[in-house]
C-alpha cells in the first residue's frame, strides 16, 4: 500500500469537476476512493481516510464501505472522466448492498443481530444508520448518474446533446460547476465529525481500559512512538500536515490513561458476574475476592458462624456492584472505601466520591465479620438479605433502618 | 537543507515525556496524581507554545 501519489504531477494537475464522483488516480493510497471523495466533497482526502478508519473501528463498516465504493465508483481516466468499461452490473450492486445490510452487525456496540434478536438501537446505533443512509445515497447517485457517456439528460441548461460520448461527458463536467451540492457536503462533514468524535471516545475508553487492566505500558509505548513521529515531522516538510493529527491521537491516548493511572483505578480480575458461596472457612481465599467489572456476590450465610468467632475477609471490585451477605446475627465491622458511587454497610450509607466507612465496633459474643472492602466505581452493599433481592437496586430508607437495628442488636451481644 | 520546525520538535518531545511519565507510573517508579498530570500537560502545552512563538520570530 505504498503511496503512489506522484509529486511531480502536482503542478499540472487538471482541475476536474468535483460533481463527478470518481476514484482518483493521483491522490490514492489503495484504490483512490478517499482521494476521489475528497475531490468530490472539496475536503482534504486525509479527513476522508480518517473517516474510513473511524468507521472501521466501529465494527468494520469503513472497510465494507471502502470496498463497496471501490467496486461501484468508476475510476478517473486522468482527465476528470470515468474510465470506460469498468462498471459492474446493477444486480451485483443490489446483492452487495443487501449483503452489507445483513452482515453488518455492529457487535461491538450492541447493534445488529445478537442475543437471539435484532437490536436496532445499540450504542452508536444511530451513527450506523447515518452511515448506511449516506452510503445508500452515494450508491444511488452513482447508479443514477454515474453511467459514463449516457447522454445529456443530466446537463443543466440542455447545452449538451446526444453527440459523441467524449464530448458529452466533457460538457457535463463543464456545466455542472465545481461546487458539490451543499446537502451532500454537509451530510458528509457531519458524518465525518460524528465518526471522529465517536472514534476519539472509543480510543480514549480503550486507553483508559488498557491502563486500568494493567496494560498501561502499551499505551505509554504508543504515546512515546507518536511523540517521536511528531518530532520527526519537523524534519520532513511533506509530513508536517499530519503533526496535528498525531498530537490529537497522542492526547486522546495519554490523557485518559494518565487520569486512570493518577486515580489508581484497577480492573484486574475479570468481567461479568461472579457469585461465591463459601460453605466453610477453608473456602475463603487467603487473599480475598478480587473482581474487575460487573456483579460480584459473596454470600457468607452458609458459613458455620460460631459465637465469638471472627472471620476476616477482603474484597475488591473495579466497576459494578458488590453484594456481601451475612446472617442477621453476625456483627459486621467494615473498613470500606470507594472512589465514587455508594457504600451501604448494614444500613450505614456513604455516597458520592471518596467514599469511606470505617467502623470500629467492640468485640462481643456475637460472631463477627472483619471486612475490608474496596470498590472503584459502583455500589457496595453489605446486608443480611438474600443477595438476589439486592441486585441492581438501592435499599430503601426503611430497609436500611431495619438493617441498622438488626446490626445494633447483633453487635450488642 | 531547510531548518526543522522548532514547534514540532518541542511538541514531539513533550509527548515523549508524557509517555515516559506514563511508563514510569505503570512500573511503579513514580506515583503521579491528578495534580502532577495536569501540571505535566500544562507544562507540555506551554513548551510547545513557547517553541512555536520563538519559531515564528525567526526570519
Amino acid at each position: 500500500m505504498a503511496e503512489k501519489k506522484n509529486e511531480s504531477e502536482e503542478p499540472d494537475r487538471p482541475v476536474r469537476s468535483s460533481r463527478r464522483l470518481l476514484r482518483s488516480t493521483r491522490e490514492r493510497m489503495i484504490w483512490g476512493v478517499a482521494g476521489g471523495l475528497g475531490d468530490y466533497l472539496r475536503i482534504d482526502p486525509t479527513l476522508v481516510r480518517l473517516g474510513f478508519v473511524a468507521a472501521t473501528i466501529f465494527g468494520g463498516f469503513g472497510v465494507i464501505a471502502y470496498l463497496v465504493m471501490a467496486v461501484v465508483v468508476p475510476e478517473d481516466d486522468g482527465t476528470g472522466r470515468p474510465r470506460e468499461g469498468r462498471r459492474p452490473p446493477t444486480w451485483a450492486l443490489i446483492l452487495l448492498g443487501l449483503a452489507v445490510l445483513i452482515a453488518l452487525p455492529g457487535p461491538l456496540w450492541g447493534w445488529g443481530w445478537h442475543d437471539g434478536g435484532w437490536h436496532w438501537w445499540g450504542f452508536f446505533g444511530p451513527l450506523w444508520l447515518i452511515f448506511l443512509l449516506v452510503a445508500g445515497i452515494l450508491v444511488a447517485r452513482t447508479l443514477r448518474r454515474g453511467r459514463p457517456f449516457r447522454g445529456s439528460r443530466m446537463a443543466a441548461g440542455g447545452a449538451a446533446t446526444e453527440t459523441a460520448a467524449t464530448e458529452t461527458a466533457a460538457t457535463e463536467t463543464a456545466e455542472r460547476g465545481d461546487e458539490p451540492p451543499r446537502a451532500v457536503r454537509a451530510i458528509a462533514l457531519i458524518v465525518l465529525a460524528l465518526a471522529a468524535i465517536c472514534a476519539a471516545c472509543s480510543i480514549a475508553a480503550l486507553a483508559a481500559w488498557a491502563t486500568a487492566t494493567g496494560h498501561g505500558s502499551v499505551i505509554a509505548g504508543i504515546v512515546i512512538a507518536i511523540g517521536v513521529a511528531i518530532a520527526a515531522t519537523a524534519f520532513i516538510a511533506d509530513a508536517r500536515r499530519i503533526a496535528p493529527w498525531l498530537l490529537a491521537s497522542a492526547l486522546i491516548l495519554a490523557l485518559p490513561a494518565g487520569a486512570v493511572a493518577a486515580a489508581d483505578i484497577r480492573f484486574d480480575g475479570g468481567i461479568g458476574e461472579r457469585e461465591y458461596h463459601p460453605a466453610s472457612l477453608t473456602d475463603l481465599p487467603a487473599d480475598g475476592y478480587d473482581f474487575g467489572v460487573g456483579q460480584m456476590t459473596v454470600d457468607l450465610r452458609d458459613l458455620p458462624w460460631a459465637d465469638a468467632q471472627t472471620v476476616s475477609l477482603s474484597s475488591e471490585l473495579g466497576i459494578g456492584q458488590m453484594v456481601v451477605s451475612v446472617p442477621p446475627g453476625v456483627c459486621v465491622d467494615a473498613d470500606a472505601t470507594g472512589k465514587a458511587g455508594e457504600l451501604v454497610v448494614r444500613g450505614e450509607k456513604s455516597d458520592g466520591v471518596d467514599l469511606d466507612i470505617d467502623q470500629s465496633k467492640p468485640v462481643g459474643r456475637a460472631p463477627r465479620l472483619d471486612l475490608s472492602a474496596e470498590i472503584q466505581l459502583g455500589q457496595l452493599v453489605v446486608t443480611d438479605r438474600d443477595p438476589s433481592s439486592i441486585e441492581d437496586r438501592d435499599l430503601s430508607d426503611a430497609e436500611r433502618s431495619e438493617e441498622l437495628e438488626t446490626e445494633r442488636q447483633a453487635c450488642a451481644r | 537543507m531547510k531548518r526543522p520546525e522548532l514547534s514540532s520538535v518541542a511538541v514531539g518531545l513533550s509527548i515523549v515525556l508524557l509517555g515516559v511519565l506514563l511508563f514510569l507510573q505503570e512500573h511503579g517508579s513514580i506515583d503521579i496524581d491528578g495534580g502532577w498530570l495536569l501540571a505535566g500537560v500544562t507544562a507540555s502545552a506551554g513548551a510547545a507554545l513557547l517553541a512555536s512563538g520563538l519559531g515564528a520570530r525567526e526570519p
